[in-house]
């Protein structure tokens, strides 16, 4: 897959509150068309990164860049509207509208946002709920939906904006292992099927390491780590990180290398 | 217009032409003075509860102090009748033969409603830019504020500036116009309030504040310009509450501490609250509950009657916030279409 130029690059961002570091000056760059996974321990702060990103936080220092728009502190619907959608950690649809209006939302507010109409809307809408699996439920009202429903709906809202940078914020976690899996062929597809660039956090390790194309590690606010899967699980500050005493975790990892294969 | 095709129209649609009928009944002198009467009164309510609807139904913002706007409609209407036009309009009278002609009236009223909707659209605006970073309570609370604020600055300008506003009233008499007149008066200004919150709940400001009600954060990432669609709504409740201010006026007569009474607020949120919040049919149904309740607590339960509202309120948030079109959408999902 060819990849030219970068999508996103996120160059020296450092978010406080108050006294705590939340991030602490964060640089990479995603490449358009791949799967950048996100990972790091709870409190790394990932969850805070998709925040600078979407615009909900504004950075004290450092800069967002979406092809070539400097876009640190934007509003949250401006950096809609340039084509950046996202799912939330917790699950957050609206409620008392149907499926199908969930959807809406998102075509009706995304990247085409200014000329959009409601049947255009509504036909994007229906597509994409066709395509996540949700088709047959779109009048229902949201709240009735299980977990891994409305974790489709949250994707199916995100992709109705027609965006080119998707922002997936562990959309995995909760999931069964059935349902884990039917999201990562879900996810699959919107790769090859559609050119968005994805960037992921994830705590379920087998499958962010297996959908990826790079890495990114965080830890305490700094990245610690970035590269391909396999560099990235071979880096000791990452086997620290995750597992705490380095010796310990290097006969952890021989132990596992030899005795299950 | 495509959106006017769509089967929860058909209310809106129902509701003009029985209201029609019932003015023509009127016109034609056929049925008590009482149709035209009630027939008025009840257009107010509805209409009022569709005001507050646009804030509060669609947005979920609670406006507490929503009767600001009708008190300054009933202002804009008092200060050009009883005040700057006043010796105006009774040389015209007399000129014409002892009453009011009717093109006089119109321009009148025509121009009370546009002065209202400066006041109201200038006040929400500017109140709203401020007030609507606030949410829930606090929101309200600033909204409460807003109303005395404005009731005392005007009682203050009335003092100081004009003295009063008990000169001319229309609803007097001897200027010749009859309750069929305050009838098509009500019924213009209901014409106007029902179309446009039904545009607005079907349209893509609809939605923006559906999404801004259910959840405003989530919706301002999902692209909506949550500030700008709350605002638009804000300045659309205010305008509409102030045309009522206006009809509310011309038939009767401006007395600040009543036309600015929280109580209006109360009963528009009531409204609201019995139909059901997040759709267009809510307020509707909520008014036509209201209505015959309040004829039952004014006249027999009198003084007592804001006791039972209080505490119908609490049960009403309590026990069916969802409201009756809420349990009904819940329980029948395929009237859903003809409920929005």
């Amino acid at each position: 897959m060819a990849v030219n130029g970068y999508i996103l690059r996120v160059e020296n961002v450092t978010k406080r509150f108050g006294g705590l570091v939340a991030l602490d000056h964060v640089t990479f760059s995603v490449k358009q068309g791949e799967i950048l996974g996100l990972i790091g321990p709870n409190g790394a702060g990932k969850t805070t990164l998709f925040n600078v990103i979407s615009g909900v936080y504004k950075p004290e220092e450092g800069r967002v860049i979406f092809k070539n728009t400097d876009i640190t502190g934007w509003k949250p619907h401006k950096i809609a509207h340039l084509g950046i959608a996202r799912t939330h950690q917790i699950v957050r649809p609206f409620g008392d509208l149907t499926v199908l209006e969930n959807a809406m939302i998102g075509a009706l507010f995304g990247k085409r946002s200014d000329e959009i109409t409601e049947e255009e809307a509504r036909k994007i809408a229906e597509e994409v709920l066709d395509y996540v699996g949700l088709g047959e439920k779109k009048d229902l009202p949201a709240r009735v939906l299980n977990v891994q429903e409305k974790k489709r709906l949250e994707l199916a809202r995100a992709l109705s904006a027609e965006p080119e940078l998707l922002l997936l914020d562990e959309v995995l976690a909760g999931l069964t292992p059935t349902e884990v899996e039917n999201m990562l062929i879900l996810l699959r597809r919107i790769r090859l099927e559609k050119n968005i660039t994805i960037i992921m956090i994830e705590h379920v390790m087998h499958a962010v390491m297996n959908l990826a194309d790079r890495i990114v590690v965080l830890h305490f606010g700094r990245k610690i780590a970035e590269g391909t899967p396999e560099e990235v699980a071979n880096n000791p500050e990452v086997i620290t990180a995750y597992l705490g005493d380095p010796a310990l975790a290097l006969r952890f990892v021989k132990k596992f290398r030899s005795g299950v294969a | 217009m495509e959106v006017f095709k769509r089967p929860s129209f058909y209310i809106a649609l129902a509701l003009i032409i029985i209201f029609g009928i019932i003015g023509g009944l009127g016109q034609a002198n056929i049925g008590s003075a009482q149709l035209v009467a009630n027939g008025m009164d009840l257009m107010m309510w509805i209409g009022l509860g569709l005001a507050m609807a646009v804030i509060m139904s669609y947005a979920g913002y609670v406006s507490f102090g929503h009767s600001v706007f009708i008190g300054l409609g009933s202002f804009a209407s008092a200060y050009l009748i009883a005040y700057k036009y006043s010796d105006y309009l009774i040389k015209v009278k007399m000129a014409h033969g002892g009453a009011l002609p009717t093109g006089t009236t119109i321009k009148f009223f025509v121009m009370a409603l546009l002065l209202a909707s400066v006041f109201a659209v200038l006040t929400a605006g500017l109140v709203g830019y401020a007030v609507l970073r606030l949410r829930g309570a606090f929101f309200a609370i600033a909204t409460i504020g807003l109303n005395y604020v404005v009731m005392y600055l005007v009682i203050f300008y009335l003092k100081n500036y004009i003295h009063s506003l008990e000169g001319l009233e229309l609803g007097n008499p001897s200027m010749g116009l009859t309750n069929i007149d305050f009838y098509w008066m009500h019924y213009f200004v209901f014409i106007i309030t029902i179309l446009v919150a039904y545009y607005v709940r079907v349209s893509k400001l609809g939605y923006g504040l559906a999404a801004i009600r259910e959840d405003e954060d989530a919706a301002e990432i999902a692209g909506v310009d949550t500030f700008r669609y709350k605002l638009i709504a804000f300045i659309i409740a205010g305008w509409l509450a102030s045309l009522w201010g206006v009809a509310k006026e011309f038939r009767g007569s401006f007395v600040a501490t009543d036309d600015f009474n929280l109580l209006y607020s109360v009963i528009m949120i009531l409204e609201n609250a019995i139909g059901g919040i997040g759709s267009f049919t809510g307020p509707i149904i909520g008014s036509f509950i209201y209505y015959p309740l309040k004829w039952y607590t004014q006249t027999i339960a009198g003084v007592f009657a804001l006791v039972i509202l209080g505490i119908l309120i609490i049960l009403v948030v309590t026990f069916t916030p969802e409201g009756v079109v809420g349990i009904l959408r819940r329980k029948y999902p395929r009237l859903r279409k003809y409920l929005e």
